[in-house]
């Protein structure tokens, strides 16, 4: 399996255009870091990180996570399907078993090492550019930014089930997003949803550090920020991510055991 | 039920069904696709059940949405066959369930009273003024809402926290959930309705209001203006010292007599024992029976007593040839203006109004702020400096907020909140030729308060009304919680002391003013109930 892994990662950063994907990423986020600071330069680092408006940069920044870590896992999976090169995995000697977690594992390793890094770096960079507000707990910060790592893994796993479901890269892509646009759009119409059962409702949960809001009498806003999250957050977001996670990775090697790979 | 876990079952019962069939084919068409559509229940379960939240009663499809899953790894068609049949029963157990079950997605009332509870008592701003004692409170109501929660009664909740909140005597603080389950309750909360209603006159007698014609009460001798004695044997001051519930909190004790003899009248139960004056002055009794409940008879006595002026809002209406009328509803101009806190736009409309009709001769300017809401400071600032003498004039204290709590921060010496921004404005005296008088009454809240004690002291302004204004001036938050949100005083408005503006404290003595009190008399009856005319209005162009 390890040299299934190996092999898996030197296909991925073989390929030119993973590798423009990825660093396109990431240097959109840095610039638009840097775009936002000359044209606010009056913010400060909780207004990137918790802004009242839709746009803040960490929703920008979580979007295209976890489309990278998507890109990331989908190339990894699943372009050997198309090509049948995966016959080949099969026909050396390798087991189904360590075809599917050679390659699964090796996706959400790059992926998860890929993905911490383009959300680290421009917040360190951010540190830098922006005022720091006075009273933030970083410890609080640390933990929402594991838990958000955790459900970016989640979303990775339906991904990878997804892949080997259809055995189709771009299909998979679309037929996922589609999923996210429609169950995002079906939670906004209802309102009140249970956050941790999809990885969108969950991000937002995870992301949410105003605990509640108050006003002066000059109509100037003041957010009370809870930055350590509740236990019972962790706790849920912990379990149902790594069950669900768990239980998509494991359907999708059944699905993978007994398909004829036509 | 509610629609998502409807489509939950019934696309659990059709893919149970269309499964069963293809279970049959499988074996023969040996398709992958065959196969894999034996997750599509778990998928269901997964989409429907996440959005709309885990319900008990739906268990039974929960699981067998997930068993279904096994399908895929499973040779043999009768295991399959087994599989369908048994999603099949737990979609039936589902639906049975949920319709037998009280407790249908009905929320967990308790939790929500501890989460909504701790809120109020960190953030509410009046706690010591007041003297709330939130421990007691507690031990008190606690038992209420476990009741609320074991029955599944919604309206139990509802005025479980609506009594906790009118004991804080803030017209601000308050709960409010869904139409019909408000009016279900006040079904309760306001009892029976026996065919009239009840106020007291300006010489202390409590008479009979908006009597239902043909009634047996009218059949009986009691007419507009009969004294009434007792209810049921209490005399009907101490029916007015039982009143629990209020449509609308009076923070000030004169306001709330005021308004509990309109409410006295609704006594619970199917008679009611009338004891009262006919017209030749002999004391009656009689025992009258319930038509239904007092709830829309409250309502219309309460709309013709606190009744304003039937305009637009911001309009000038000419009442004769030196009276004008500026009827004020609430204190919101546009959006544009209540997001900018700019209100150029209604200034200058209104001082044109103002210029327009100085220079046509008239000289009685009525501002008719009754049931007023409130709303933005800046707007009621934009009015009362076009209206005020010249010279500079104070209005408000803001109060220094801690911005890592979100509380405002109190002097721990005294006690007191400290004193942040002062907000005052230049008057101009618009209206300096002529007189000014301001109708008020108790629906009259917040914003419109401010306003009332603005107008106040100035020689050419008067305020009349039957109550004084409500006697709610701090700035408003809101607690959101499943089944409704709690309104509450949370940003503290000072006065020039430092003191707390306007709300009364334990006394119940409000900070707002008024210049004429105005009585009701059989004249006031004769115009409110039977002209159905604006009495207020025709003593205030007497003046």
């Amino acid at each position: 399996m390890k040299n299934i892994m190996k092999m898996t990662i030197y296909e991925f950063f073989k390929k030119s255009l993973s590798r423009t994907i990825y660093i396109c990423a990431f240097v959109s986020l840095c610039l638009i870091l840097l775009v936002n600071h000359y044209f606010e330069p009056d913010q400060t680092f909780l207004d990137i990180l918790a802004g009242t408006d839709d746009g803040t940069f960490i929703v920008t920044s979580m979007i295209v996570s976890v489309a990278v870590m998507c890109v990331i896992v989908a190339q990894m999976c699943g372009s050997d399907f198309q090509d049948k090169t995966i016959h080949y995995d099969l026909m050396f000697g390798h087991s189904r078993k360590q075809v599917y977690f050679g390659r699964v594992f090796a996706g959400m390793l790059v992926g998860t090492i890929g993905t911490t890094v383009m959300i680290v770096v421009p917040f360190i960079l951010a540190c830098f550019l922006y005022k720091i507000d006075a009273g933030i707990l970083w410890s609080g910060i640390l933990v929402r930014a594991i838990l958000l790592m955790i459900i970016i893994i989640r979303m990775a796993c339906e991904l990878i089930l997804i892949i080997f479901l259809l055995k189709n890269v771009q299909m998979a892509g679309i037929i996922y997003i589609g999923m996210l646009g429609g169950i995002s759009y079906m939670c906004n119409t209802i309102g009140d949803v249970n956050a941790y059962m999809f990885g969108i409702t969950n991000i937002e949960e995870v992301l949410t550090i105003v605990n509640w809001s108050t006003y002066t009498l000059h109509g100037k806003t003041v957010n009370v920020m809870q930055y350590m999250p509740a236990a019972d957050m962790i706790f849920h977001t912990l379990v149902v991510n790594i069950v669900l996670g768990g239980i998509c990775i494991m359907l999708g090697y059944f699905v993978f055991c007994k398909d004829d790979l036509r | 039920m509610d629609y998502y876990d409807k489509m939950l079952l019934v696309l659990c019962m059709i893919s149970a069904i269309g499964l069963f069939v293809v279970a049959h084919m499988e074996k023969h068409v040996k398709t992958r696709w065959i196969r894999i559509a034996y997750m599509i229940p778990g998928l269901v379960v997964w989409i429907l059940g996440g959005i709309t939240g885990f319900e008990k009663d739906m268990a039974p499809a929960y699981i067998g949405g997930v068993l279904c899953v096994a399908g895929f790894l499973l040779e043999k068609e009768r295991f399959r066959k087994a599989l369908c049949v048994c999603l099949g029963c737990c979609v039936v157990a589902a639906l049975i369930f949920c319709k037998v079950d009280a407790g249908y997605r009905c929320p967990d009332f308790v939790a929500e009273f501890e989460e909504g509870f701790e809120q109020l008592k960190n953030r509410y701003c009046l706690t010591a003024h007041k003297g709330i004692d939130f421990d007691d409170l507690y031990a008190r109501y606690y038992p209420r809402f476990v009741e609320a929660n074991k029955e599944h009664s919604k309206e139990k909740n509802f005025i479980a926290w609506h009594e906790m909140l009118c004991e804080f005597h803030d017209g601000h603080t308050y709960y409010m959930t869904d139409e019909d389950i408000v009016k279900e309750a006040a079904n309760t909360m306001f009892g029976s309705d026996f065919g009239f209603s009840m106020v007291t006159l300006s010489d202390g007698r409590n008479v009979a209001v908006n009597v239902e014609s043909g009634s047996a009460a009218e059949q009986a001798g009691i007419t507009l203006g009969t004294e009434i004695l007792s209810l049921n044997g209490k005399s009907v001051e101490k029916c007015k010292n039982d009143v629990k519930y209020y449509e609308r909190v009076n923070p000030d004790l004169d306001n709330e007599r005021f308004y509990s003899t309109i409410y006295a009248a609704g006594q619970n139960g199917n008679q009611l024992e009338v004891t009262f004056i006919d017209e030749t002055g002999k004391e009656q009794s009689v025992s009258l029976k319930r038509l239904g409940f007092y709830q829309e008879r409250l309502k219309e006595t309460l709309e013709i007593v606190n009744g304003g002026y039937d305009s637009g809002t911001l309009t000038f209406t000419e009442i004769d040839d030196k009276t004008v009328l500026y009827r004020i509803k609430e204190m919101v101009y546009d959006t544009e203006s209540a997001h900018s806190g700019d209100y150029g736009g209604l200034e200058s409309e209104l001082r044109q109004g103002l210029m327009e009709y100085k220079n046509k001769g008239y000289t009685r300017l009525i501002l008719d702020v009754r049931g007023n809401n409130g709303g933005s400071p800046f707007m009621i600032i934009t009015i009362a400096k076009l209206l005020a003498e010249q010279g500079e004039h104070f209005y408000v204290n803001s109060g220094v907020i801690d911005e890592q709590t979100g509380l405002h921060k109190i002097d721990e010496k005294t006690g007191k909140y400290l004193i942040g921004e002062k907000e005052s404005y230049q008057g101009e005296d618009l209206w300096g030729h002529g007189d000014i008088i301001l109708l008020v009454n108790g629906e009259c809240i917040s914003a419109g308060d401010h306003f009332t004690n603005m107008m106040y002291g100035q020689d050419n302004v008067k305020i009349m009304g039957f109550t004084k204004s409500n006697g709610s001036g701090q700035a408003v938050s809101g607690i959101l919680l499943n089944s409704g949100v709690i309104s509450f005083s949370q940003i503290p408005v000072l006065d020039e002391n430092g003191d707390i503006y306007i709300d009364p404290g334990v006394n119940r003595k409000a900070g707002v003013h008024i210049d004429e009190l105005v009585g009701i008399d059989e004249e006031a009856l004769h115009v409110l109930f039977e002209e159905k005319g604006d009495y207020l209005l025709q003593k205030a162009c007497e003046q």
